[in-house]
């Protein structure tokens, strides 16, 4: 018989009377998720892993003090968002970026390699916005969430968040005006 | 007095949009119009049926979403994997709560980044004004008071000092 997982709540409220095993479901479930964007936000995949680590230790910690008052989901994410912000940049990582990759069995290298430059493009014009509009940005469009949800992430209100993509996204269309010539 | 029929029907359909106000839209909620507000729907609808700049200017929105989705769905795909049992270590002790159920949780997650710069300008500070107060640097700060004595220029303790009250008239002391 299949039971229906438990809910992040639920979990959380577990983990907050010491239950480690909860927590430890937690984790697995939004390490990942914490690592992809830990990663975008600050360019470096081995600190991106040790941010992720400290957010859930704090998860952790702070647990008996937590209520839902919002989604464990936007708390988790403004946590990871300000250790990030926090954290000292490193250059925006490539996309698709690794050493020794096995050989592209499909039939159109060419095709790929265009698709990567313009990938790394994007990437870089990301990592050279500001912080926070870089950190609007990754979180509306790569961790699709709403403005709404994005506004709890940072701290903000939505009509700040709405500010900050608005500067964002001007930005990103001088810097990909090539890019986005139709 | 009535109303021009056009001036009736723009009012009925909503404020007419232009391509400023459909970019900004656009900035703000993504090309995705399901998100937008609907009664901007309508009117960036009918800008878009008549108006061939605001036609490109929403293509390349749409194509910057596309950019930014497209290179997280890439970034996913990066062959760095977290380390095996990389969370399996021994947890710290959780903290409760003191101030009893009532303490927001908004303040849990306050990251006031490094404090360490604050700390010494506060520690400077108090240095300072502590050196300030035990010495002499700020002479204005000193109460000097002068006698008539050679040496008038010494600071007085002025506890020494005894203020005789006046013999009351026609009293014989005892």
């Amino acid at each position: 018989m299949g039971m229906e997982p438990d809910t992040d709540e639920e979990l959380m409220a577990r983990a907050a009377r010491g239950d480690e095993p909860s927590f430890r479901l937690l984790a697995r479930r939004y390490l990942p998720r914490g690592l992809g964007l830990a990663r975008r936000l600050i360019g470096n995949e081995a600190e991106a892993e040790e941010i992720v680590q400290e957010a859930l230790l704090r998860v952790w910690t702070n647990a008996p003090r937590w209520r839902p008052l919002a989604p464990f989901r936007s708390w988790y994410y403004r946590i990871v968002v300000n250790l990030c912000l926090n954290h000292r940049r490193h250059p925006p990582l490539a996309p698709l970026e690794s050493a020794g990759d096995p050989a592209d069995p499909r039939p159109d290298p060419c095709r790929e390699a265009e698709d990567r430059e313009r990938d790394r493009l994007v990437a870089a014009a990301i990592g050279a916005l500001p912080d926070r509009q870089r950190a609007a940005v990754i979180l509306v469009y790569q961790e699709g969430l709403s403005n709404a949800e994005t506004a709890a992430v940072l701290a903000t209100s939505v009509s700040a968040v709405e500010t900050l993509l608005v500067r964002a996204r001007t930005a990103l269309r001088r810097s990909l005006a090539a890019l986005l010539e139709i | 007095m009535t109303l021009p029929l056009f001036t009736v029907l723009e009012r009925l359909r909503g404020r007419p949009m232009n391509v400023p106000e459909l970019t900004r839209l656009t900035d703000t909620h993504g090309a995705d119009m399901t998100a937008w507000p609907a009664s901007r729907r309508r009117a960036a609808e009918r800008l878009l049926a008549t108006d061939p700049a605001a036609v490109g200017a929403f293509a390349r929105a749409r194509k910057l979403d596309t950019l930014l989705r497209q290179v997280a769905e890439a970034a996913e795909q990066s062959s760095f994997r977290p380390k095996a049992g990389a969370f399996g270590r021994a947890l710290p002790i959780q903290k409760h709560r003191w101030l009893g159920r009532w303490w927001p949780a908004e303040f849990l997650d306050l990251d006031f980044g490094p404090a360490w710069s604050r700390l010494a300008a506060l520690a400077a500070v108090a240095a300072l004004g502590f050196a300030v107060g035990l010495t002499d640097i700020i002479p204005s700060l000193t109460v000097q008071v002068t006698t008539n004595e050679p040496s008038s220029n010494s600071a007085v303790d002025l506890g020494a000092m005894v203020i005789e009250a006046d013999p009351l008239p026609g009293v014989r002391p005892l």
